[in-house]
């Protein structure tokens, strides 16, 4: 909201600096988030919380600061019109508006003063050459109640506050045709509504230049009722704004008296009749607030007097009772209605910069950190320390992405996503990871390698379940960069290279997904992973001292045979016969195909190592038991024979 | 060693060794050298052998003694030159400048890097970490945070919800998680007492992901990350909020942070704040990223309105706390001067090589 700074000073009635204004607001709890200097003066953006209605003039800005300052405002005078008996029959029908202010004036000549006009010019708002309207319009950004002017010659019969009628329409000042609902507050005369109450006019009662006689509208209410509206008509202005807040009530009829004064001095206007309907709400009933409530909350003691005093500054009526204080908000602080609030309000006009600092007491034990969060964070630097990057993506993706790799997406749905694009509660992380990965391989990168360890959603009666995964994917060359490192072009195995060093579950069968572009993608739920361990250290498990012993085999065998099974059957054959107790390892350390070997064979290099706790091994046994073991492969029917 | 029993010229030789040793520049020189104190013929230890052979019978066991110290000495001498000489000869090959082969090199997310950090400065003071769904209930996610029924954030042009559960949305904070552990450990047990009770306090952080109906531009994302804390105790003021949260500020920015606090609103505090700190990158001289004031607004806190502690079942007579909640995009972006909040999900190796670590 804007605010002037001489303005300010007016409602002040002393100086006020920028440096002030600027300093002391957002200790206040109103960040200033602009200050230009315009017009020989300041104008500030002061952000306004939505429980304030009450700050939203400049009158109720000074006012806090008044209250800061220790100094009180300038009176606002106003000289009560002298009210009578209606002109015009004016019904109340709803609990939503306690209070309607009206007067009848009859329009002279003048004009808008230059003074008003220069005040509008520097919040934004020109002026409209119309004296009803630019009245109504200086006093809302002065004092902050909304005031409405109708041309009185356009009403027909009684004026009505009601609900609309569904289906009711009305054209409002901004010219757009308004479908009403029930829940709409509308003003009426005999022939339908003539005015959004609280949140614009309508326009085809509206003042004009040819306008001769007004009945000006300032009334009381309900916030709620207001910032519904506003919010179905999607129609925010100036009126919604502070109704919507909570406007002060007892505003209402000396907006009313302010209204009719200025038209009398800028026009001539004579007044025909002013009278008021309804009533103001009944004063609210102290609030106690103890002593004890302000120290705990505060951490230090503030003598009942001095709380009494600080909420007196903010209008309260207080008074002391021992240890309590019993204050009654000003009519326009509705948003205090607990001690709480009025504790708050002792703390905030002091300063928190006045408030000690303490660590709390240790009033419980820490709790340790849950198994699933240390898990997900052992894995990320794993993964990390592996060469892989952790990612981020949306937790929507689109149907079609979502489709290669979940069940139908009826469930996870977002009823009203950014775009189709967005509209899904993913059911796999890899869509989001290739995403990525492509990103990355189109900018140039010659490797790609990406995690994310997040939540994926899967369907239930309930509503989209979530659960936890890690997927990576990886693709592209690596090496080929130093005189050290051949370059080699990234595979499934790499993959699955990973996800046992992370100690897969072996039982978990997790199929590496080829995402094209020599990308791929490894996709795990977390309780396919073990849990970090809890112990500091493991359990020991003794190892021997003795000397390892390695024997290599150069075998022949179909092209298609997986190593798997060429593993599976000389691990058979050890247990059948000798040394599978000293057999520690078994693996293929290189493949070969090509020149010497035969179309549709391969030469794998099997490596046996053997170790025993309690003995140097003789070469003789370690030969004895590996021929024994080919022997007895190479009898089965897979095609393996020694390589010549 | 006793070299009084030997030829003057052999004691003249030993002593020479050491510099003669040091003096072959090359494993040629070094042989050469070998040649002449050790070899089988012509050399010093070879006339040594005669002279033994030549001893009086009685002198023998002394004068082998000496001479096998001796050819121990220069054997060891020889062993360890042609050790250094060897050694030199293969560094001489290698090019320590040559460009050395990329360890592998991943990286941490630089906004789980920033929740961990907040992890790790709060883990001291006993916060472990508790963790919700994000699909959620309004119940949790509005009303048990005394967020007012016609709230627009409640709206669907401020909140994603499901379409086949229209009672269902997709969180816009991390406080329903507050809500859930309030309930909790509010709940009475069968002896009649809650998990507060029995516990005596609660305190914990809530990292996680949340979602509002955002349009994706530089400087908003349907999706970001926060971080919120909580503590409830018996007797908590905002002294205890200030003082735990300068502390961590300290912890995660540098000893020389200062924060200041500032009163604001929301609904589920009272009262309610904004925490700034001393501006990470000037140190609160003024400079682009605090334009100009020294002080960065870096969070929201409070004490738990009353109203939050009695929806989850706990007397907010007995009881209080606090509440704090941060942006994590916000702060990354501000503590990085990363220009574009985008940058964070389009994950370029590039950028997380940069702003990521392994820890």
């Amino acid at each position: 909201m804007l605010v002037a700074l001489n303005a300010l000073q007016t409602e002040l009635g002393a100086p006020l600096t920028r440096e002030q204004a600027v300093t002391l607001l957002p200790m206040l709890g109103f960040p200033i988030d602009g200050a230009e200097a315009k017009a020989g003066t300041t104008v500030l953006d002061v952000d306004i919380t939505a429980n304030r209605g009450d700050m939203m003039s400049h009158r109720g800005v000074a006012r806090e600061l008044a209250a800061k300052l220790g100094a009180t405002l300038v009176p606002l005078v106003h000289a009560p019109l002298p009210t009578g008996a209606p002109t015009r029959e004016i019904r109340l029908d709803t609990e939503a508006c306690h209070l309607y202010a009206t007067a009848l004036l009859t329009l002279g000549e003048g004009a808008t003063p230059e003074s008003a006009k220069a005040f509008l010019a520097l919040l934004g708002a020109s002026a409209k050459g119309l004296p009803a309207v630019d009245a109504s319009n200086e006093l809302l950004h002065r004092y902050g109640h909304p005031t409405h002017a109708f041309d009185a010659d356009t009403l027909t019969g009684a004026i009505t506050v009601r609900r609309a009628r569904g289906g009711e329409r009305l054209v409002t000042l901004d010219g757009v045709e308004r479908t009403l609902t029930a829940e709409d507050l509308v003003i009426a005369d005999d022939r339908g509504p003539v005015a959004l109450a609280g949140v614009m006019g309508g326009e085809a009662t509206k003042v004009t230049a040819a306008t001769r006689r007004v009945l000006l509208e300032s009334a009381s209410f309900d916030p709620r009722t207001v910032r519904l509206m506003a919010r179905r008509h999607g129609l925010h202005t100036d009126a919604s704004a502070r109704f919507g807040r909570g406007a002060d009530p007892a505003m209402a009829a000396i907006a009313r008296d302010l209204l009719a004064a200025r038209l009398q001095a800028w026009c001539g206007a004579s007044l025909e009749a002013a009278w008021t309907v309804g009533a103001l709400p009944a004063a609210p009933a102290p609030i106690a607030v103890d002593v004890t409530m302000v120290a705990r909350m505060g951490g230090q003691p503030l003598p009942a007097a001095e709380i009494a005093a600080l909420l007196q500054r903010l209008g309260c009526a207080a008074e002391v009772h021992g240890d309590q204080i019993l204050a009654v908000p000003p009519s326009w602080r509705h948003d205090l209605t607990i001690p709480e609030d009025l504790a708050e309000e002792v703390l905030r006009l002091r300063g928190y910069d006045r408030l000690p600092e303490a660590l709390p007491p240790v009033q419980s034990e820490p709790e340790p950190l849950s198994a699933d969060y240390r898990k997900r964070q052992h894995l990320a630097r794993r993964l990390a320390h592996l060469g892989f990057f952790q990612t981020v993506t949306y937790g929507f993706i689109s149907p079609d992405q979502d489709a290669a790799f979940a069940e139908a997406p009826e469930g996870r749905t977002l009823g009203n996503p950014l775009g189709a694009e967005y509209s899904v509660l993913r059911g796999s992380l890899l869509p989001s990871l290739a995403a990525a990965a492509r990103h990355n391989l189109r900018n140039g990168a010659r490797a790609v390698r990406l995690f994310e360890l997040a939540p994926v959603y899967a369907a239930s009666e309930a509503g989209p379940s979530g659960t936890h995964r890690l997927a990576f994917v990886w693709g592209g060359t690596l090496g080929g960069e130093d005189p050290r490192t051949p370059a080699r072009v990234l595979d499934p195995l790499d993959g699955l290279a990973v996800a046992q060093d992370l100690k897969l579950d072996p039982a978990h069968q997790a199929p590496v997904h080829i995402l094209g572009d020599g990308l791929f993608g490894l996709e795990i739920p977390l309780e396919a992973l073990p849990d970090e361990p809890d112990r500091v250290i493991p359990p020991f498990r003794p190892f021997s001292r003795f000397p390892l012993t390695t024997r290599d085999l150069s075998l022949l065998m179909p092209a298609d045979l997986q190593w798997a099974r060429v593993e599976a059957a000389f691990r058979q054959a050890f247990r059948q016969g000798q040394g599978t107790e000293q057999l520690t390892d078994l693996r293929c350390v290189d493949e070969y195909r090509g020149k010497g070997v035969a179309a549709g064979e391969k030469a794998l290099l099997v490596r046996f190592t053997f170790q025993a706790s309690d003995r140097t091994l003789t070469a003789a046994e370690v030969d004895a038991w590996v021929a024994g073991a080919r022997e007895v492969v190479e009898a089965q029917r897979f095609g393996i024979c020694l390589r010549g | 060693m006793d070299l009084s029993l030997l030829p003057p010229e052999i004691a003249e030789a030993h002593a020479a060794f050491p510099a003669e040793l040091a003096a072959c520049a090359d494993l040629d020189a070094l042989n050469r050298l070998k040649g002449a104190y050790t070899g089988r013929e012509a050399s010093h230890a070879a006339r040594l052998m005669e002279l033994l052979k030549a001893a009086p019978k009685e002198q023998k066991r002394e004068l082998g003694a000496a001479i096998n110290g001796l050819k121990n000495a220069w054997e060891e001498g020889i062993r360890e030159r042609q050790d250094a000489l060897t050694a030199a000869k293969k560094a001489a090959g290698w090019d320590p400048t040559m460009t050395p082969p990329l360890p592998a090199r991943g990286a941490l997310h630089p906004l789980d890097r920033l929740m961990g950090r907040m992890v790790e400065a709060f883990r001291p003071l006993g916060y472990h970490v508790e963790e919700g769904p994000e699909v959620e209930t309004p119940a949790h996610n509005f009303d048990g945070l005394n967020i007012p029924e016609d709230h627009p954030a409640r709206g669907s042009s401020d909140t994603f919800y499901l379409a086949a559960h229209p009672d269902l949305l997709l969180r816009t904070h991390t406080s329903p998680v507050q809500v859930r552990v309030l309930q909790r450990y509010g709940a009475k047990d069968a002896e009649g007492l809650s998990l507060l009770e029995r516990k005596g306090g609660l305190r914990f952080l809530a990292p996680g992901r949340v979602y509002r109906k955002d349009e994706i531009d530089p400087t908003h994302s349907p999706m970001f990350h926060q971080i919120e804390g909580m503590l409830v105790g018996k007797g908590i003021g905002l002294h205890h909020l200030k003082g735990t949260l300068s502390y961590a500020m300290r912890a995660l920015f540098g000893p020389e942070t200062k924060a200041r606090f500032r009163p604001s609103y929301f609904p589920f505090v009272e009262p309610g704040c904004e925490m700034d700190v001393s501006c990470p990158l000037c140190g609160g001289q003024g400079c682009r990223v605090c334009k100009g004031s020294g002080w960065v607004e870096i969070l929201g806190a409070g004490l738990i309105h009353p109203k939050v502690l009695a929806y989850a079942g706990i007397d907010p007579t007995v009881w209080s706390g606090f509440a704090f909640g941060m942006g994590v995009e916000r702060t990354a972006m501000m503590v990085s001067q990363t220009p574009d909040l985008r940058l964070f999900f389009e994950n370029d190796q590039r950028f997380l090589a940069a702003m990521g670590g392994l820890d």
